[in-house]
Formats: structure tokens, C-alpha cells, sequence
């Protein structure tokens, strides 16, 4: 298998962490490897779908709370005069 | 809700603004009337038949017309002038309550609304930023609430918006007090919008502050705002008037001196006549939103053609409503750091003006229909209207007086013009030094306006404001001479517009865009009618009589350099040269207002190449954030989404449409299936390569 799949695929696990908010310390960077080299001991085929499928196991992804998008409704009408 | 009765019970503690009123618009009729006969006394003496025949009658008609209007322009700075000479109107609220009583009065909930409909989001997020911290400094952010209302049809724009909505509120640490509302369909336009807002949350708020996507207000006016509201509870809408700000090109920087050194002046004026029978101007103004849910809801309208469906100029109309329902409007230029932007092209003002044209002509329905209407907004109407009908009026005016010219020159002279009375010849005369004067009187009344206001700038001791005395000076005469080379232009767009909104019909003949500037193709197609049309009268005219010639020329030199003057006052080169050389300074661009210069160069919310829809895909936290807001009825069978989706991952969004593009936005299991099947595509297909642009701007950040 070339080097680079694996490069990339590492690359793109790490990436995917930053943008998830978690920060890539050596720690993180450590079993982003073990990840993947986990994956590879299974085979070639497929490495990089493996390693994406798996990476929310491995790394518990933070979920902030998201802001209402709107409040509670509270019905009310706007009237129309009989006429113009 | 008892309409004006319920008005009619709170008591009015400042009925004697009716008066007042009345005398002043009493005033006003009688000057501008007897300045209008004196005007058709003196063209009557310039004609040769002295309005003898029914062309000269029709050009003594639309230049009374014409003459009443621009009289009515230049009493109005008149009284301006004179209201700011003795420091204010007695009569506005400015100085009805002193600032320990304001300081005192407690707020009221209110809720910051924002409409838009495909705006550069980063800018207009920015504007909504600015006003936030300005409240924050002001100490009174708790009494307001913000929505921003996006009525925006592509999904690249309603997701950026969405996006940036998320990290406003994160960063403003504003969730729960910042909303985004997207409506799924935009019925009624603007209006539409406000009313879908208050059928939803109005009754929570007793006041609402409707701005513009390129609105700024500092938190000092708008708390301000609402202490006059709360002080005086039959006012129903009051309105500031906006400074512009943030220009760039050269036109935006003519449109933007002109605002800020002349605008004080006409709208002193105009708030001195008006009082508390004001216009609402649709946005930087403050709505009582009880009587406004109460009162102001647009019927659509029941005519032919233009007169039936929706309102398109709201605004004019639900003051107009506000007024039947016994609630004052009231416009008030003292209220400061009020702002907005010009269009930065001429290109992009007409595009604007078409559809205000439309808008205003439609009033001429509800001017004649309109039931129990205030006669002040009957005036304003009528107002709107001339503000773009004297156009095709003055191009008409100038058609028949080429009529007469070639007349002249061309037919013999009819001695017996009037086959009622032909006892006795007229004998045509030509009296030169009347058409002189006459002209002399009428760009009096166009221009000394202009130098009232510079003689009310240096008055008040605001010259370094301007850039000082010499640099003010020139910039007049500099936006003198371009206002001259603009008029004619937008008359003939102007008269084209009003008949499109007339007739019902779009007459198209240039493309027109909205890029930052204007292109020389682009104008050169636009302007060409314009610039034939104006050649050939000028032609004519040489043929006729040179002397005709040179008094065609103020109006068809420009019209035959229209391209090149579109295109050059678009360019932003040329606005940063004026610039330097402090020509069209304006006081906010002299001392740095935090409120003004932040939004002047906005930092981009979404810093990557990737665009809103791929960021969504691709960025697990907006992926998740816009999964949240998903909608969960669907309109597209899943199938069908299915395989959008799939060609959407093999090919990129480019590959599909605006409507597939939305259903595929709109949709959580699509975007989810995206996301997760993008992050695992190879990296040299579509998904891969924009990862890895992604990945780059991350690592960079």
C-alpha cells in the first residue's frame, strides 16, 4: 500500500478532530495512530472508510448545546382593516 | 382592538403639533403656489405665443408642475435651515423631554428585527454585531431581543447565514436573545416577513426596531428610541433618518457627502412640516408593535394590473395606517447614529429605483381608495410618487419644447393661433432675457439649497468635519457638477421605470448586475438608447438653430456620456483618490467611530474557499447544527433525494440546481448521509480535494 494512503488518512482523522473541536495534543495524535494502525492490520482494502467509521469510538466528540434557533411561539394575529 | 378609539384614550399631552402643523403646510402651499404663478407668469412671457395654442399650454402645465416641485424642495430646506439656525424644532420630540427625564424613564422589552433576502452575509452580520456591542456599551442589552429574518432563496446564502447566526451568537454569548428565522416561502416580500415575525413572537414584545441588511444603530439611539416610545404612548412609529456610510466607489462617495452635508437640512425640514404625520422610510425606526399588529396588516390590492396584488412599498402605507388608527408617526432627525450604505453603483441605485417606482406607483391606487386616510399621508403619497412621475414629466416637458423649437424654426408663423378669437394677428416674441432669467430662478431654487446647507455646516463650526473650508467647497462643486451629469440620466431611467410600473410591462434592454463595479460592455449596452436618443435630439437641434443646440446640451451631454460616467463613478479607485486628496469628507470618515468602522471591512465569517453547502457537508459541527434545524416534513420523496445526493457526492453541488440544492439542505438524513460519506471519499475526488482545502485553512487558523 502506498505510504501516502496512509498519510492521508491520518491527515483526515486529525482534521476531522480539529473541526469537531477537539485540540490535536501528542496524546490525541497517539491513538489517532494506533487507529490507524489497527485499521491496516485488517487489511489495505478500505482503510481510510475504516478509520472514519471508527474515529467517533475512539474519540468521544464533544457535542455543544446549540442555541435555540427560535424561541417558544406565541401566536398572535395581524389584523387587516375591511378596506384599503 | 378598537382602532383609533383605543389611540384616542391615551391621553395627548403635545396636541399643539396639529396646529403648528397646519399653519406650517398653510405657509408652505401659499409660497410655493404664488412661486409657481410668478414661474408660469414668467414662462408665459417666454413663450412665444404666450400660451396661445394647446402646445404652449401643455408646456405652461408640466412646468408649473415641475416648477411646483423643485419650490417645494427648496422651502422645505428653507425651513430646515431656519429651524437649525435657531437650534431645533421647538416641536420635535428632541425637545420635548430633557435627558434627566429620558434617563429616567425604564425600558421596555424590545425586539431588533432584521429582514434580508440574499445579502453578502458577512457584512450584514457585521452591521448586526456592531449594534449589538454598541447596546452591550450603552448597559441596556437585556431590554432587547434580535431575529435575524432571512427570507433568501439559495441555499448557499441561507446556510452561510445560518452559520454565521451560530457563531454571532457564540460569540456575543447572545443564545437564546439571538434568533434566525428562514422562511420556507416568502409570500408578500418584505412585509411578508414583519408580519410572519409577529404572528410568532410580536406579542412578546412591546416594541420592535426594524433595520435594513446594511443597517448600523448605535445603542444609545435605539434606547433612546424607546424611552420616547414609552413616554409618549400614541406615538406608533418613529423613525430616524439614516447617515450613509461605508462608501467606497466614487458614486457611493458623491451619494454620501451629498446625504451627509445636504440631508440634515431636508430632513429638518421635512420633520418640521410633517410632525407628528411623519413617513416610515421601512427600516433604522421604532415600531409600537401592538397597534402595528392591530392596524397595519396590507391588504393586497384589488385593482388591475399594477393596483392588484401584493404592496410593495410597505412602508409609507403602514404609516399611513398607523395614522388612520389615531397613532402618530414621527420622524426624527436628531436621533444620531442611525446609519446605512449606498448602492455602490449607479447601476445598482436604478435597479433599486425600479423597484421602488413600482412600489410608489402603486400608491396611486391607495392615494385615491385609500379610506380614512390622514391627508398629511396623502401627501406623502403623493410625495413618493412625484419623486419618480416627475420624470417622464420633464422628459415630456423637453420633448414639446423641441416641438416648439422646430416649430419655429421650420412652419410659418401662425398669426391666428386661436380660430376662436381671429379678429386680430398674435405676433410671436421672443424675449431672450426672460428665458434667462427663468433659467437663473430655476437653478436658484435647485442649487442655493445646497450652499444653505454649506453655510449651515461652516455656521455651526462643523468645516473640519468636511475636510475644511477649501476642500468643502470644491467637493460641492464637484458633487454639483455630477449631480448635473446624473439627472438627465436617471430621468430617462426613471420615466422608463414609471412606465413599466404603469403599463405593467418590463421593457428590458441592458443587462444589469450587481458586481462591486460597473463594466464598460455592460454600460455601453445599458446607457445606449439613452445616449442614441440624446445624440440624435442634439443633432436636430444643431440643425434647427445652434442656439437651440446649446441649450439642449445640459441635457444630452450627459446622456451621451452616461456609459462612461457610470462606469467611471463605479470604480472604488477612483473613490480611494478623492479620498486622499480629502475631497467628499464626511464627519464619520474624519474621527473613527467604533460603531461606523467596524462593519467597513468585515472579517469574513466562512475564511475558507469551500462554499456554505460544502462547508455544511463537510464541517461536523455545522453539519450537526444545520441537521438540528432541518426541517421535518419533507417535499421531495426519498428516493428522489437519494439520488440528488449521490450526484451531488460523485459530481459536487455544482451539478445540481437551485431547488435540489435546497431540498438537499433542507433535508437531516441527507446531510447526514453526505457528511459521513464525504469524509470517507478518496482524496483525489470532489469531497477529498475539498477536505483537504479545508484541512489547510484549519491548520492555518
Amino acid at each position: 500500500m502506498p505510504y501516502h494512503e496512509v498519510e492521508e488518512t491520518l491527515a483526515r482523522a486529525l482534521t476531522y478532530l480539529r473541526l469537531s473541536g477537539i485540540r490535536v495534543t501528542p496524546e490525541v495524535a497517539r491513538r489517532a495512530l494506533r487507529l490507524v494502525d489497527s485499521a491496516l492490520e485488517e487489511g489495505e482494502q478500505r482503510l481510510l472508510a475504516r478509520v472514519m467509521e471508527r474515529l467517533p469510538d475512539t474519540f468521544p466528540l464533544p457535542e455543544e448545546a446549540l442555541p435555540p434557533q427560535t424561541p417558544p411561539l406565541h401566536h398572535a394575529s395581524v389584523h387587516y382593516a375591511d378596506s384599503l | 382592538m378598537s382602532g383609533a378609539g383605543e389611540a384616542e384614550s391615551v391621553p395627548d399631552l403635545t396636541g399643539r403639533w396639529k396646529a403648528v402643523a397646519v399653519m406650517r403646510r398653510t405657509v408652505l402651499t401659499l409660497l410655493v403656489v404664488s412661486q409657481t404663478l410668478a414661474g408660469v407668469y414668467g414662462m408665459l412671457s417666454v413663450l412665444p405665443y404666450h400660451g396661445g395654442d394647446l402646445l404652449e399650454q401643455s408646456i405652461l402645465l408640466l412646468f408649473a408642475l415641475l416648477f411646483a416641485w423643485i419650490s417645494v424642495g427648496f422651502w422645505t430646506a428653507m425651513l430646515g435651515f431656519y429651524m437649525r439656525r435657531r437650534g431645533g424644532d421647538p416641536q420635535s420630540l428632541a425637545r420635548r423631554h430633557d435627558a434627566a427625564t429620558l434617563a429616567a424613564t425604564p425600558l421596555a422589552r424590545t425586539a431588533l428585527v432584521l429582514p434580508i433576502y440574499n445579502e453578502p452575509v458577512d457584512r450584514t452580520l457585521a452591521g448586526l454585531r456592531a449594534t449589538v456591542e454598541s447596546l452591550r456599551a450603552s448597559g441596556q442589552l437585556d431590554h432587547f431581543d434580535f431575529y435575524i429574518l432571512s427570507d433568501s432563496r439559495d441555499a448557499d446564502v441561507w446556510l452561510a447565514e445560518r452559520a454565521g447566526w451560530y457563531a454571532l451568537c457564540r460569540e456575543l454569548g447572545l443564545e437564546g436573545r439571538l434568533f434566525y428565522r428562514h422562511r420556507p416561502v416568502n409570500l408578500n416580500f418584505k412585509s411578508g416577513n414583519v408580519a410572519d415575525f409577529l404572528r410568532r413572537w410580536g406579542a412578546d414584545y412591546r416594541y420592535m426596531v426594524v433595520l435594513d441588511a446594511d443597517s448600523v444603530m448605535g445603542g444609545d439611539t435605539l434606547v433612546r428610541m424607546v424611552r420616547h416610545m414609552e413616554l409618549a404612548p400614541r406615538i406608533g412609529i418613529l423613525q430616524s433618518s439614516p447617515s450613509l456610510i461605508n462608501a467606497r466607489s466614487a458614486f457611493a462617495r458623491f451619494q454620501q457627502f451629498a446625504n451627509r452635508i445636504y440631508g440634515p437640512l431636508f430632513s429638518t425640514g421635512l420633520a418640521a412640516l410633517q410632525l407628528g404625520e411623519a413617513a416610515y422610510w421601512g427600516h433604522n425606526a421604532i415600531i409600537r408593535t401592538e397597534p402595528f399588529m392591530a392596524h397595519c396588516g396590507l391588504r393586497r390590492l384589488s385593482g388591475f394590473g399594477l393596483f392588484k396584488g401584493s404592496i410593495m412599498s410597505h412602508d409609507f402605507v403602514e404609516a399611513a395606517y398607523m395614522g388612520r388608527a389615531g397613532y402618530q408617526v414621527w420622524m426624527e432627525p436628531e436621533l444620531h447614529e442611525s446609519y446605512e450604505e449606498s448602492p455602490p453603483t449607479l447601476v445598482d441605485e436604478l435597479t433599486r429605483d425600479r423597484r421602488w417606482t413600482k412600489g410608489n406607483m402603486q400608491h396611486i391606487w391607495l392615494l385615491f381608495f385609500g379610506r380614512r386616510i390622514r391627508f398629511a399621508h396623502r401627501m406623502a403619497f403623493i410625495n413618493g410618487i412625484l419623486s419618480y412621475l416627475a420624470s417622464p414629466v420633464w422628459f415630456v416637458f423637453l420633448v414639446l419644447t423641441s416641438i416648439e423649437a422646430t416649430r419655429l424654426t421650420l412652419w410659418p408663423i401662425d398669426y391666428f393661433p386661436d380660430p376662436q378669437n381671429s379678429m386680430f394677428p398674435v405676433w410671436p416674441e421672443w424675449h431672450p432675457h426672460w428665458a434667462v432669467a427663468m433659467i437663473l430662478s430655476t437653478f436658484f431654487l435647485l442649487f442655493f439649497p445646497k450652499f444653505l446647507a454649506v453655510a449651515d455646516v461652516l455656521l455651526s463650526g462643523g468645516r473640519r468635519q468636511f475636510g475644511g473650508f477649501w476642500k468643502l467647497l470644491l467637493s460641492v462643486f464637484l458633487e454639483l457638477f455630477v449631480s448635473m451629469l446624473l439627472a438627465p440620466i436617471r430621468m430617462l431611467a426613471h420615466s422608463r421605470y414609471v412606465l413599466e410600473a404603469l403599463f405593467n410591462v418590463s421593457l428590458h434592454w441592458g443587462g444589469q448586475n450587481r458586481t462591486d463595479e460597473t463594466g464598460w460592455l455592460q454600460a455601453l449596452i445599458s446607457q445606449a438608447p439613452g445616449t442614441l436618443l440624446a445624440a440624435g435630439w442634439a443633432a436636430l437641434a444643431l440643425w434647427l438653430d445652434p442656439m437651440f443646440f446649446y441649450w439642449s446640451l445640459p441635457v444630452a451631454l450627459p446622456l451621451i456620456l452616461a456609459a462612461p460616467t457610470s462606469v467611471l463613478l463605479s470604480r472604488v479607485a477612483i473613490g480611494r483618490w478623492l479620498r486622499e486628496r480629502g475631497l467628499l469628507l464626511t464627519p464619520e470618515e474624519q474621527r473613527l467611530i467604533p460603531l461606523v468602522s467596524t462593519v467597513a471591512e468585515p472579517a469574513p465569517l466562512n475564511p475558507t474557499p469551500l462554499s456554505a453547502f460544502e462547508v455544511a457537508v463537510i464541517d461536523p459541527r455545522l453539519n450537526r447544527l444545520h441537521r438540528a434545524q432541518a426541517r421535518h416534513r419533507r417535499t421531495v420523496e426519498p428516493d428522489t433525494l437519494r439520488q440528488w445526493a449521490q450526484r451531488c457526492l460523485e459530481q459536487g453541488p455544482a451539478t445540481l440546481n437551485r431547488f435540489q440544492l435546497n431540498a438537499l439542505a433542507r433535508d437531516a438524513d441527507s446531510l447526514a448521509w453526505l457528511h459521513r460519506q464525504a469524509w470517507r471519499a478518496t482524496p483525489d475526488g470532489y469531497w477529498g480535494r475539498r477536505i483537504g482545502q479545508l484541512g489547510v485553512a484549519v491548520r492555518g487558523a
